[in-house]
C-alpha cells in the first residue's frame, strides 16, 4: 500500500511536492489546531509532517517545540501502519509509546490521538493530532471532527501548493515573456497590436522606434497617417496587400514599403500582419505583426544593382564583341555589340542556348570557329588574330579574339568565354612602322656613308653595308667586334678622346680619322656621333674622306706651291719723297734689278724710267697729292744690265707718318707676265685672223644673252657687223618658233659648263632665215672673258638638206599608205565575195552567183593591176630621190 | 520608230557583199545606197528628221565627197540620239581615221570585208542603242 513505508519515495516526493516543511507557521493551520484542540479538549494539538528523519510540526498549538526526530513520532505509526486514526489512550500501557521519550520524560505525553493526513494520490504526509498529559478517551463525535479537520489541513496544503505552482507559472511566464522582449530588441524586429474594432495601435518600444513615432501621437496613429505617410509609389501594394490580409480567410501577409521620417527622408520597411481575431461575421477585430527596417539592406540590394547595371552597360557599350558558350557551343550569354553583329550576319541575333554558327556565313568560317573552340576546350585559354577582308568595304580588318574557358564555383569546366576586339589600328600602325622601318633599312643599305650604332663599350651592334665599300668588310665581319680594332694606330688616342666627349654629351660633327681597310689601305673617315643615353647607343654617321683629303692635299701644295713662288719673285718696296728720289729700297732690288739698294739710294726714279713710259708715270705720280694711293700702269724700268723690266707700282702716301715720312711703292715685276700677254696677243691675233677667215661666227654674250663682242666673221655669215652686235640680245635675231627651245636650252649653261643647241633659225642681215648651229660655253668665272662664249655655224645647207629628206620620207610614207589602201580594197573585196559564197546555204539566186564570180574576176584583175603600179610607182620613187 | 540603212561607198562590189550581208543578218530598215558623201549629205539635208534612226556605213576614199568632208557636214545638224556612223576601211592602217574616232557620231570602225559575224556584232550595237533608250 503508498505510503505504507515511511522511506517509500512516491510518499515522500508527494510531501515535498507541498513544500511545506521548515515554513513558517501560518495562521490558518493555528486556527486549525487551535479549533482540534478545544473540540478534543485536549492542551496540545499538532499539524505533524513526517519525512524520512524527522516530523515537522507546521502548527503546534500547546507545545513549543517545531518537532522531534522520526524515533519519537507517535504519528509515524499511522503512516508505518497505514491506518487512517490512531488513538492511545493511555501511553503508559501501550507497549509501543510506553518507552517513548516524550512519555517517560517531558513533556509526559499520556494521550495521543492522530488522523492520517493523506493526499489525494494516497500518500500519507502526517497526522493532525491531539495530546494529552493525562490519559483519556475521545468520543465518537471528537474523533469523527479530527478526521474532518484532517482533510481539510490536506485540502489546504493542496490550495496552498496550486497556488504556489500558479505563482511559479506565472513568474516562468514572466521570465519567458523577458526573453522574447530581449529576443526581439537583440533582432530589431518591432511588434505591433492594432485593434480593428476601434482602430488603436499598440506598438512596442522598437516599433515605435522603427515607424519614427513619438509616444504622445500614437493615440492618433489611424489607418489613414499610416497611409499617408507611405510613399506614393508603395502605397497602392500595401492597400492591395491590406485588404487581401483583412478578408477572411487569410494567411499572414508581408508587404516592404517606403515610410517618411520626420526629417524627411524615407526609411525602407519590412511589416508582416497576421489577423487574430475574427468576428463571429468574419470580420477582423484584432491584427498584428511584426515591422523591420530594411533601409539599408534595400540600400545594398540597390547598390548591387546600380554596381551590376554599371558593369551590364560597360560590357554592352563596348564595340568589343563578348560572348559565352557552353560545352556544346551554345549561347550563354553575349553583349549588345555580339548580338548586333549576329544580326547584321543572319538578321536575327542568336538566343540563349541557340547554337553559335550561323547558316549564313561560309562553312569554312564556322569550320574555323569550330576548331578554335575545340581547341580552347582541349588546350585552355589562348588568342588568335584575325585579318578580315570586307568585299563591301574594300577594307581589310583586324580581329584579336582570346577564349578563355568559363568555369563555375566548384571549379568545373562549363563553357568558353570568348573576347573579340577590333585592333585594326594597332595593327595598320605596326605595319607603318614595319614598313617606316623597312625604309629606314632602305634607306640605310643604300646609303654610301656608313650608318652605324655601338655599344657603351664600343663594339658594333649595327652597320650598314656601305662598310663592305669603304673597310672591305661585310657587315656581319664588324657587328661585335671592337671599332677601335679598326682605326688606324696613329689615331687610337684622339678618336678614344672623341668618343669619350660624345659619351658626356656631346654631339660630335666632322671628327676626322683614318680606318684601316680589309686589303690594308688607310682609308680617312669623316664622323659624325651622339650618344643616345635612353638607348645607352652610339649612332655614327661615317663618310669616306679620301676625295676631301687628297684635293686638301692639293690645296696644300698649291700653296706651298705658290709661297715658293712669292718667296722667289718677290716685290720691290722702296720709299720716295715727293720728287720720286728714293729713300729706301728693299734688298730685293738685287735680284729684280741687279743693283743693291745702297746703289738706288738717293736716285731719282724717273731717271730709270723707259722715255716712252715717262710722260705717264710722271703725270699718275704727282697725281698722289690728290689721293691716297695711286696705282701706275705697267711701264719699262731699266735694269743694271741695261734691260727693260714692266714693272707694275701701287703707290701709298705716307709722308704724315713719323716713321717713314714719305710715299711707299710697291713695285711687281710683270716683265714675265708681259711677254706672255704678248705672246697670247700674238696668238690670239692670228686666230682672230682664223677666225676671219672662216664660216664659224664667235661671239661673248652675258646672262642675259646681250652681245660684249662678236667676231668679224659675222658680217661674213649673217651680213650683221660686229658693231651692230654689240648691246642687243641675241634672242631679239631668233626665230620665234624657235625662240622657247633656244631659251630653255641657253639658260642651262648657267649651270653646266657647255650645252650645245640644234639648229636653228636665225635672222639674216637681209632679213632671210638661216639656220645656225651653236656650241654654248660657259667662261662667267673666267677672269679675261667673264662671259658665255657662243660659236655659231651656218648649217642652213646642211638642215636643207635634212628637211628635203625628211619630206621625201613624208612622201615615200604616203606612197606606202596609198600602196596599201589600193592593195587592200581588191584583197578585201575577195575575201568578201569568197566569204558570201562559201557561207551561202543556196541563199544566192544563179544570177547572183554568176555576179557574184564576175566580181571576183573583176578584183582579181584590180589585184593585177595594182602589183604591177607599185611596182612602177617604188621605181618612181627612187628615180626622183636619184635626181633630187 | 523607222529605220534607214545608209551605204555611202563608191566600190560597187562593196556595196553588194554590204546588202547582202545586211539582209542575211537582218538588219531593221530601208537600205539606201549613195556613190558618194555628196549625194547622201543632199539626201540627209533635206529628209533627216528626229522620228527615224539613221544607220550610216561610211567609206573614206571616195571621188567628190569622201568620208571625212561628210563627217565634217554631218556633224553640223545630225544628233547622237539617233543616228550612227560605221567607218568602213579597207585598209588595217589606221593613221587615216585618228581624226575621226573623236567624233561623238562615230561608234566603229569596220575593216572590209564586212562578215556577218561583224554585221552581227554591229546590229547588238544598234539595239543596245536604240532599242533600249526607247524604254526607258
Amino acid at each position: 500500500m503508498n505510503g505504507s513505508n515511511i522511506l517509500d519515495t512516491n510518499r515522500l516526493e508527494t510531501l515535498m511536492s507541498y513544500d511545506i516543511m521548515d515554513t513558517h507557521p501560518e495562521v490558518i493551520y493555528d486556527e486549525i489546531t487551535s479549533l482540534a484542540a478545544s473540540i478534543c479538549n485536549t492542551p496540545t494539538s499538532l499539524i505533524s509532517l513526517v519525512d524520512d528523519k524527522r516530523q515537522f510540526f507546521k502548527s503546534h498549538h500547546g507545545l513549543d517545540t517545531t518537532g522531534t526526530p522520526i524515533r519519537d513520532s507517535f504519528c509515524k505509526h499511522i503512516i508505518s501502519e497505514d491506518i487512517d486514526v490512531l488513538i492511545v489512550e493511555d501511553t503508559h500501557k501501550d507497549d509501543r509509546f510506553s518507552n517513548n521519550s516524550l512519555v517517560i520524560g517531558d513533556p509526559n505525553v499520556g494521550f495521543y490521538a492522530g488522523a492520517s493526513l493523506t493526499a489525494e494520490n494516497g500518500s500519507r504526509l502526517g497526522t493532525l493530532c491531539v495530546i494529552d498529559y493525562a490519559p483519556r478517551k475521545l468520543n465518537e463525535l471528537q474523533i469523527k471532527s479530527l478526521r474532518t479537520l484532517a482533510k481539510q489541513v490536506v485540502h489546504l496544503l493542496d490550495l496552498r501548493k496550486s497556488k504556489k505552482k500558479e505563482e511559479e507559472q506565472q513568474l516562468d511566464l514572466e521570465r519567458k515573456g523577458k526573453l522574447l522582449d530581449n529576443v526581439v530588441t537583440a533582432t530589431g524586429i518591432g511588434i505591433w497590436e492594432r485593434n480593428l474594432i476601434d482602430n488603436v495601435l499598440t506598438l512596442n518600444e522598437q516599433a515605435q522606434d522603427i515607424y519614427g513615432l513619438e509616444n504622445s501621437s500614437l493615440s492618433d496613429f489611424k489607418t489613414d497617417t499610416w497611409f499617408s505617410l507611405i510613399h506614393k509609389d508603395d502605397l497602392e501594394e500595401v492597400k492591395i496587400k491590406m485588404a487581401e490580409c483583412l478578408s477572411y480567410p487569410s494567411n499572414g501577409c508581408s508587404v516592404q514599403y517606403r515610410m517618411l521620417q520626420k526629417d524627411g527622408t524615407y526609411k525602407w520597411i519590412q511589416d508582416k500582419g497576421k489577423v487574430l481575431h475574427w468576428s463571429d461575421d468574419k470580420k477582423p477585430q484584432l491584427m498584428y505583426g511584426t515591422v523591420q527596417d530594411i533601409t539599408e539592406k534595400k540600400n545594398f540590394t540597390y547598390e548591387l544593382q546600380r554596381v551590376k547595371n554599371n558593369q551590364e552597360a560597360m560590357i554592352n557599350s563596348t564595340k568589343d564583341l563578348m560572348w559565352c558558350i557552353d560545352l556544346e557551343f551554345k549561347l550563354i550569354t553575349a553583349n549588345t555589340a555580339f548580338h548586333q553583329l549576329v544580326e547584321k550576319i543572319q538578321g536575327k541575333p542568336f538566343n540563349e542556348g541557340d547554337l553559335v554558327f550561323s547558316k549564313h556565313v561560309a562553312k569554312q568560317v564556322t569550320k574555323k570557329w569550330k576548331a578554335y573552340y575545340n581547341r580552347a576546350l582541349t588546350s585552355g585559354a589562348f588568342s588568335v588574330k584575325q585579318k578580315i577582308q570586307d568585299p563591301e568595304k574594300f577594307w581589310t580588318t583586324y580581329g584579336l579574339t582570346s577564349f578563355n574557358l568559363l568555369y563555375n564555383k566548384e571549379g568545373e569546366k562549363i563553357g568558353i568565354t570568348c573576347f573579340s576586339k577590333d585592333i585594326t589600328s594597332e595593327v595598320l600602325s605596326q605595319q607603318v612602322l614595319i614598313s617606316a622601318k623597312e625604309e629606314l633599312q632602305k634607306i640605310m643599305d643604300t646609303s654610301l656613308d656608313i650608318i652605324c650604332t655601338m655599344d657603351e663599350e664600343g663594339y658594333f651592334l649595327s652597320v650598314n653595308r656601305a662598310c663592305k665599300q669603304i673597310w672591305g668588310y661585310d657587315p656581319k665581319d664588324i657587328i661585335g667586334t671592337q671599332y677601335l680594332d679598326l682605326v688606324y694606330d696613329e689615331d687610337i688616342k684622339l678618336t678614344e678622346d672623341s668618343a669619350e666627349s660624345v659619351l658626356s654629351g656631346k654631339k660630335v660633327v666632322n671628327f676626322e680619322n683614318r680606318y684601316k681597310h680589309k686589303n690594308g689601305a688607310i682609308v680617312p673617315m669623316l664622323w659624325s656621333s651622339t650618344w643616345d643615353k635612353k638607348d645607352r647607343i652610339y649612332y655614327c654617321i661615317a663618310k669616306d674622306n679620301t676625295e676631301k683629303k687628297k684635293s686638301e692635299l692639293q690645296l696644300e701644295n698649291s700653296e706651298r706651291r705658290f709661297k715658293t713662288l712669292v718667296q722667289e719673285s718677290s716685290d720691290i718696296i722702296s720709299i720716295l719723297d715727293l720728287e720720286a728720289n728714293f729713300t729706301y729700297v728693299s734688298p730685293s732690288s738685287k735680284k729684280v734689278l741687279g743693283g743693291d739698294p745702297e746703289y738706288y739710294m738717293g736716285t731719282n726714279a724717273f731717271d730709270y724710267i723707259h722715255p716712252d713710259d715717262l710722260q705717264r708715270v710722271q703725270d699718275k705720280f704727282y697725281s698722289i697729292k690728290n689721293h691716297a694711293s695711286i696705282s701706275i700702269e705697267p711701264f719699262r724700268f731699266k735694269d743694271m744690265n741695261g734691260e727693260w723690266k714692266w714693272f707694275e707700282n701701287i703707290i701709298t702716301d705716307q709722308i704724315n707718318e713719323p716713321s717713314i715720312n714719305g710715299l711707299v711703292v710697291t713695285t711687281r715685276d710683270i716683265t714675265e707676265k708681259r711677254k706672255a700677254e704678248e705672246k697670247l696677243e700674238n696668238s690670239e691675233r692670228r686666230y682672230k685672223t682664223l677666225v676671219q677667215e672662216g664660216s664659224d661666227m664667235i661671239c661673248i654674250v652675258d646672262e642675259k644673252a646681250v652681245f660684249s663682242y662678236a667676231s668679224p666673221t659675222s658680217t661674213k655669215v649673217l651680213n650683221i657687223t660686229p658693231e651692230e652686235f654689240v648691246g642687243t640680245s641675241a634672242f631679239k635675231h631668233v626665230h620665234p618658233e624657235d625662240f622657247d627651245a633656244v631659251y630653255n636650252e641657253f639658260i642651262k649653261v648657267l649651270d653646266t659648263p657647255q650645252i650645245a643647241i640644234k639648229p636653228f633659225r636665225f635672222k639674216h642681215g637681209d632679213g632671210h632665215w638661216v639656220w645656225l648651229e651653236t656650241i654654248v660655253t660657259n667662261k662667267l668665272n673666267e677672269a679675261t672673258i667673264k662671259g658665255i662664249v657662243v660659236n655659231s655655224k651656218d648649217v642652213t645647207t646642211k638642215v636643207q638638206h635634212l628637211k628635203a629628206i625628211e619630206e621625201q620620207n613624208a612622201q615615200l610614207k604616203k606612197i606606202a599608205w596609198t600602196q596599201s589602201h589600193i592593195v587592200r580594197a581588191p584583197v578585201a573585196r575577195l575575201m568578201g565575195l569568197v566569204d558570201l559564197l562559201r557561207d551561202d546555204k543556196e541563199k544566192l539566186q544563179p544570177e547572183e552567183r554568176e555576179q557574184v564570180l564576175n566580181y571576183i574576176i573583176i578584183s582579181a584583175d584590180e589585184i593585177d593591176h595594182v602589183i604591177k603600179d607599185i611596182v612602177e610607182n617604188t621605181i618612181n620613187a627612187i628615180e626622183i630621190e636619184d635626181i633630187k | 520608230m523607222n529605220y534607214q540603212i545608209l551605204l555611202i561607198e563608191d566600190d560597187p562590189i562593196f556595196t553588194f557583199l554590204l546588202e547582202k550581208g545586211i539582209k542575211h543578218a537582218q538588219l531593221k530598215g530601208e537600205t539606201i545606197n549613195f556613190s558618194n558623201g555628196k549625194p547622201a549629205i543632199e539626201y540627209l539635208e533635206k529628209e533627216y528628221s528626229d522620228t527615224s534612226n539613221y544607220i550610216i556605213f561610211l567609206d573614206l576614199n571616195m571621188p567628190v565627197m569622201n568620208g571625212w568632208e561628210f563627217m565634217d557636214q554631218l556633224e553640223t545638224f545630225a544628233k547622237t540620239d539617233n543616228c550612227m556612223v560605221f567607218i568602213l576601211t579597207s585598209s588595217a592602217y589606221r593613221n587615216d581615221i585618228e581624226r575621226l574616232k573623236k567624233k561623238s557620231l562615230v561608234i566603229d570602225f569596220v575593216t572590209k570585208p564586212i562578215t556577218e559575224y561583224i554585221l552581227s556584232g554591229i546590229k547588238e550595237t544598234i539595239e543596245d542603242r536604240f532599242e533600249k533608250n526607247q524604254t526607258i
